[in-house]
C-alpha cells in the first residue's frame, strides 16, 4: 500500500493515522518521507499538529465535563428499548447479549443513526447484522464496510405479508438468495409471527470484493426467486415485483 | 461497558484526547471558526462515540469520523449561509477550462466552491477534494458506488467550471 493518494499528495486520513502512530511502519516512513518533499502536505501536517496542541492545551480539559455530561444522558430511548424488548425472547443468549450492545450504543432518539429501511411502526422494515469472527454482531449501514467471512443475519418486520425472500447481487453481479438460503421461492410466514422477526437464515459472504446489494421481498402470495433476479437486475436502483414489498440494503465488501 | 452503553468515564476521556485533535481540526478546517470548532467537536465526539466501540480499527474509527463531522458541518454551513452574504465571486481564482485540481489543492478555495454547490455532491467533494481521499474511499465511507462517486465530481467540477468561467479572475 502506497502513502500518498493517486494525486500524489497524502489524504487526510494518511494524515491522521500517521498522527495517531496507526500506520504500519513502511507507510509511516514513507508518508514522513512524502512530508519532506511536499510542501502542501508538509503544510496540512503542521497544521493539523497545531490544532492537536491547541485542542490538548486548551479545548480538551474545558470540554470534557460537558462531553461526558452529554454521554451519560445518552440512555436507549424508545425505539432502542423497543427492538431489544421484541427481540430477546426470539435469540439466543449470545446473539441477544451481542445485539444489546448494538442497540445500546445507539442513540436515543430516530437520527442518522437509524437502522431502519422505509417507515417505521407497522410499516415493514428490513435490518441486517453482521458478526465478524467471533466479535459482538453490529448493524449493517450503507457506510458499513464488510469483509469476506463476516456472518450476516437479518430481522424483518414483515406487517402483514405472509411470505418473505432475501436475496443478493453480488460485486460482480451474481444473485444469490440468502433466505430462504438457495432456494426457489419465498418463504411462507407460519404460526404467531412476531412483529419483528429475525430469519433463520446465517450467510457468511465469500470473497467477492464490492458493493452488494440485498434485498427483502415481503408478500402476500409466493414470489418466484427468477422474478426477484429480474427485477433486480433490470432495475436495480430501485427494483419493483407486483404485489410485493421491496426493500433494499447496500454495503461494500472489502479487503481486509 | 455499562449497562446504558455509554463507555467509562476513563474511557471516553481516552477516546477523547485520541481522536478529539483529528475532530477539532477537521472542524476548524471546515467551518474556519475555533469557537464553533469547539461546539462542533463536541457535538461531533458524543455522535462518534455510540459507534466508535464497534470500530475493529482507528481506520474504520476515521471513517466515521469524517462522515459525522461533515454532515454536522456542512449543516453548520448551510445555517450559516442562510444568513451570511455570499462570498465575492471575484475572490476566487480563475479556472484553466480543463481540471480543477490545481485550485482544489487550495482548501480555502476548494470550500468556497463547495459552498456553492448542490448539498447533493458537497459531503463527496469535501471528501475528495478537500481530505484527499481515493475515489474507493470516498464510496466506502459513504457507502456508495464508486460509479456515483464519479458522477458527483464530473457534475462538480461542470458547475464550477462554469461559475469560475463567468465570473472570472481576481482583479
Amino acid at each position: 500500500m502506497t502513502a500518498t493518494n493517486a494525486r500524489g499528495h497524502l489524504s487526510s486520513e494518511t494524515i491522521d493515522l500517521l498522527l495517531l502512530s496507526a500506520l504500519a511502519s513502511s507507510e509511516a516512513n514513507e508518508a514522513k518521507a512524502h512530508l519532506d518533499d511536499c510542501s502542501l502536505c508538509k503544510q496540512r501536517w503542521l497544521e493539523l499538529n497545531e490544532d492537536s496542541q491547541k485542542f490538548k492545551q486548551y479545548v480538551f480539559a474545558r470540554t470534557l465535563p460537558q462531553v461526558e455530561a452529554r454521554l451519560s444522558e445518552s440512555r436507549p430511548g424508545f425505539f432502542e428499548r423497543f427492538k431489544l424488548q421484541l427481540l430477546l425472547p426470539a435469540l439466543g443468549v449470545a446473539t441477544a447479549a451481542a445485539l444489546a450492545l448494538t442497540f445500546a450504543a445507539g442513540p436515543g432518539t430516530q437520527t442518522e443513526d437509524d437502522i431502519y429501511i422505509g417507515v417505521k411502526g407497522l410499516e415493514p422494515t428490513f435490518e441486517v447484522f453482521a458478526q465478524r469472527e467471533a466479535g459482538a454482531s453490529f448493524a449493517v449501514k450503507a457506510n458499513t464496510a464488510l469483509r469476506p467471512k463476516d456472518k450476516l443475519r437479518f430481522v424483518v418486520t414483515p406487517g402483514q405479508a405472509k411470505y418473505v425472500l432475501v436475496a443478493s447481487v453480488d460485486g460482480k453481479g451474481t444473485f444469490s438468495v440468502y433466505h430462504p438460503f438457495g432456494a426457489a421461492e419465498s418463504e411462507k410466514l407460519t404460526g404467531q409471527v412476531p412483529r419483528r422477526l429475525e430469519l433463520g437464515s446465517t450467510v457468511e459472504l465469500d470473497d467477492t470484493m464490492g458493493t452488494e446489494k440485498l434485498v427483502v421481498v415481503l408478500s402476500d402470495a409466493p414470489v418466484k426467486a427468477e422474478a426477484v433476479k429480474a427485477a433486480l437486475l433490470t432495475s436495480p436502483a430501485a427494483p419493483k415485483l407486483e404485489g410485493a414489498r421491496v426493500l433494499t440494503r447496500e454495503f461494500v465488501k472489502v479487503a481486509p | 461497558m455499562p449497562p446504558s452503553g455509554v463507555p467509562s468515564t476513563g474511557r471516553v476521556s481516552d477516546l477523547y484526547r485520541k481522536f478529539g485533535p483529528a475532530i477539532y481540526s477537521r472542524c476548524r478546517r471546515l467551518l474556519k471558526d475555533d469557537a464553533l470548532a469547539e461546539d462542533a467537536t463536541q457535538e461531533v465526539f458524543v455522535r462518534v462515540m455510540r459507534h466508535i466501540e464497534a470500530a475493529p480499527d482507528d481506520s474504520a474509527a476515521l471513517a466515521w469520523i469524517y462522515r459525522i463531522s461533515t454532515n454536522y458541518c456542512l449543516n453548520q454551513i448551510r445555517d450559516r449561509s442562510r444568513q451570511a452574504e455570499p462570498t465575492a465571486p471575484d475572490e476566487l481564482p480563475e479556472g484553466d477550462g480543463e481540471t480543477l485540481e490545481p485550485q482544489m489543492l487550495d482548501r480555502d478555495v476548494a470550500m468556497r466552491l463547495v459552498e456553492r454547490t448542490p448539498e447533493k455532491l458537497r459531503e463527496t467533494v469535501i471528501l475528495y477534494y478537500v481530505d484527499g481521499l481515493e475515489q474507493e474511499q470516498v464510496a466506502r465511507t459513504l457507502g456508495i458506488s464508486r460509479r456515483t462517486v464519479i458522477n458527483r465530481l464530473q457534475e462538480f467540477q461542470e458547475r464550477s467550471r462554469k461559475f469560475l468561467a463567468r465570473e472570472g479572475s481576481p482583479s
